[in-house]
């Protein structure tokens, strides 16, 4: 207990440097400890993320939205090219059939297309029925309360009610404010955008008739490996067989892949960042040394001339500086979990939040730091007592 | 020949020719010239001369604080001319105490602190040495003052300060660099008989340097240190 008391006297007499020292390892601990966090939550997300993937690879074919039909995947097509070409690799082939909506947000440049997706079967469970309008439902927009109606339907709604006020419209049995008429356009296709609330506006289309065309096949492939076969042979099929039809093909497995990539890199970059504030404190603690050598060697001189050895002055340094780093360290990863645990509550991440960082980070500055003393140390192997106690007169 | 060695044995310390060259203002200087010397186990020797002629430097490498560029070092019959820097550092403190001109405290520790400092380097435990610092320090009269800082003493009570701190490992051979130089005459006098005292009770080896010769009338011998130089006697 007392000899901690000495030693602390010995880092009471260079308050400031003290204090820098301190400063620096204990945000270089903070920083660690938060990067340490980061890696390890980055680290199980991605392997929960491309876990899941895995289990559920997939090759999606989009099917581009057209005005003409030869340019669409028909039924046919698809039993014809598609439906048992993937047997040997995929557990499913599904078909899906939306109705593409398209809007045109600069209107008269029918080049640039975007395209909303009309999931007829949801639709109908939720009792929309989806014949001369389309109306969101919450879940697509759960802030807009509202619909827009083609402007078939608000002729039809006038026949229907001449006298009426016409600014609701009934879906089952709730009542939907009119948000806006669609206008009527010289061509069979209508696109549109509100740009107040950023709500599409869409494509009413007055044909009860139902869609022949496909918009979406995804093939579930039952080992990951076999994607990009799969996708190479969907690419052949459709170039071959549907020459007219644009598509475009997203592999599941290639995106896991990507991100692995684009992770590995991200986690880099977290190593590299840690060991750069470990570095830094561990420069510090280095320059901090020095000093102290040439500010105490008045001091080193008499402690070697009264009896001690050299190594016994390099003990002392090193604990000294050793227990300002253990002690700043610690503050420093309290604070980097303090961060951690913040930012996991504030900014609802997922992560854990994981006690082992701090160890860790309380290793690799401890260590770093003892590595600094070192260094700055091996000088007092050379200091001559006398030239020491002479030179600081 | 063998007479020669038995000489030596009794003979704690012996120097022979040795000289000091040092770079003083990018000139060379030589210090001791051929300097020669030669202390028996128990002797409390005086040596005088004026300033700046290599007293300290002199008792430096009697000390093994320093070296000598020529010549030749036996330390009980031992060569310890050329040791590394390690065995001289345990030499120092196995053998010696020092007691220097400007007391040399170590300042941001208590008086009592920097007394059993020296003990501790000897493997004393820490409790341990407290309590030997504080019977010296008490025997000086310093009893009163343990907590304080260095700085906080007049010169005469760090001088004994110092003292305290070379005499409480009991060393073989004690060497003072002007004990006395910064201090009243009721001081000095305190000092010295201490000194004598610690000789004769204990059979301390004392080297002293200093210029005062009534200061030098408490040792055995006085040697001027001129006469140590182009030693003549074989
Ligand atoms: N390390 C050194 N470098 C250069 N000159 C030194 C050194 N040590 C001592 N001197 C010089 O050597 C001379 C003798 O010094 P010193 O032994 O202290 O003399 P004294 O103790 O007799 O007064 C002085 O002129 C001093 O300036
Ligand atoms: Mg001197």
């Amino acid at each position: 207990m007392k000899t901690i008391y000495t030693l602390l006297k010995g880092i009471w007499s260079q308050k400031t440097r003290t204090a820098l020292t301190a400063i620096s390892t204990v945000c270089a601990a903070a920083i660690l400890t938060c990067l340490v966090a980061f890696y390890h939550a980055s680290t199980n997300w991605m392997a929960r993320e491309i876990e899941q993937i895995n289990r559920t690879t997939k090759i999606h074919l989009h099917i581009m939205p057209s005005e003409h039909d030869y340019e669409m995947m028909t039924y046919s097509d698809y039993s014809a090219y598609i439906q048992n070409q993937f047997k040997p690799y995929a557990t499913s082939v599904i078909k899906l059939n939306f109705s593409s909506i398209q809007f045109n947000p600069r209107s008269g440049q029918s080049d640039y297309f975007e395209h909303v997706n009309t999931n007829w079967e949801f639709a109908k469970t939720f009792g929309i029925h989806i014949q001369e309008g389309r109306f969101f439902s919450r879940l697509e927009h759960p802030h807009n309360d509202f619909v827009v109606i083609g402007h078939q339907v608000a002729e039809k709604m006038r026949v229907e009610n001449p006298n009426g006020a016409n600014d609701h419209l009934v879906i089952g049995n709730k009542q939907y404010p009119i948000l806006g008429v669609i206008q009527k356009q010289d061509s069979a296709l209508f696109y549109g955008r509100d740009y107040v609330n950023n709500t599409i506006f869409t494509f009413l289309n007055h044909t009860t008739q139902p869609r022949t065309t496909i918009d979406q096949v995804v093939i579930q492939v039952s080992n990951p490996s076999d994607c990009n076969r799969v996708s190479e042979q969907l690419n052949h099929i459709m170039k071959k067989n549907l020459p007219n039809v644009k598509y475009q093909i997203d592999n599941m497995g290639e995106i896991a892949a990507n991100l692995q990539a684009s992770m590995s890199k991200i986690r880099l970059v977290f190593c590299i960042l840690g060991l750069v504030s470990a570095l830094v404190a561990g420069v510090n603690i280095c320059n901090s040394m020095y000093a102290i050598i040439s500010e105490r060697t008045e001091e080193i001189g008499i402690r070697l001339a009264i009896g001690a050895s050299p190594f016994q002055v390099k003990q002392l340094l090193t604990a000294e500086t050793g227990t300002i780093c253990l002690l700043s360290t610690m503050i420093g990863i309290l604070i980097g979990e303090l961060i951690n645990s913040q930012l996991i509550e504030q900014l609802e991440w997922d992560y854990e939040w994981i006690p082992a960082a701090g160890l860790l980070s309380f290793l690799i500055i401890n260590l770093i730091s003892l590595l600094s003393c070192y260094i700055p140390l091996r000088k007092i192997n050379r200091i001559n007592p006398i030239a020491a106690i002479q030179g600081s007169k | 020949m063998a007479l020669l060695k038995e000489i030596r044995l009794l003979e704690t310390i012996q120097l022979q020719k040795i000289n000091k060259t040092l770079l003083k203002n990018n000139q060379k200087i030589t210090l001791l010239p051929e300097c020669s010397l030669s202390v028996k186990q128990g002797e409390m020797l005086a040596i005088t001369g004026q300033s700046g002629i290599g007293k300290s430097t002199l008792l430096n490498i009697i000390g093994c604080l320093d070296e000598a560029s020529v010549g030749k070092y036996h330390l009980d019959g031992h060569d310890i001319t050329q040791l590394p820097a390690r065995q001289k550092a345990s030499l120092r403190n196995e053998q010696f105490g020092f007691i220097f001109q400007q007391y040399l405290l170590i300042r941001h520790l208590s008086v009592l602190e920097n007394v059993a400092l020296t003990l501790q380097y000897r493997n004393r435990s820490y409790q341990k040495s407290l309590e030997e610092a504080e019977n010296t320090l008490s025997e000086l009269g310093l009893g009163d003052h343990l907590q304080h800082l260095p700085g906080e003493l007049s010169g005469g009570q760090q001088q004994r300060t110092s003292l305290a701190r070379a005499i409480v490992t009991n060393p073989k051979i004690l060497l003072a660099d002007e004990p006395t130089g910064a201090l009243d005459d009721e001081n000095s006098h305190r000092m010295m008989s201490t000194l004598v005292k610690i000789n004769r009770e204990r059979n301390t080896t004392i080297i002293m340097v200093t210029h005062d010769q009534s200061m030098a009338q408490y040792c055995h011998r006085i040697t001027p240190i001129d006469t140590l130089f182009h030693h003549q006697a074989a």
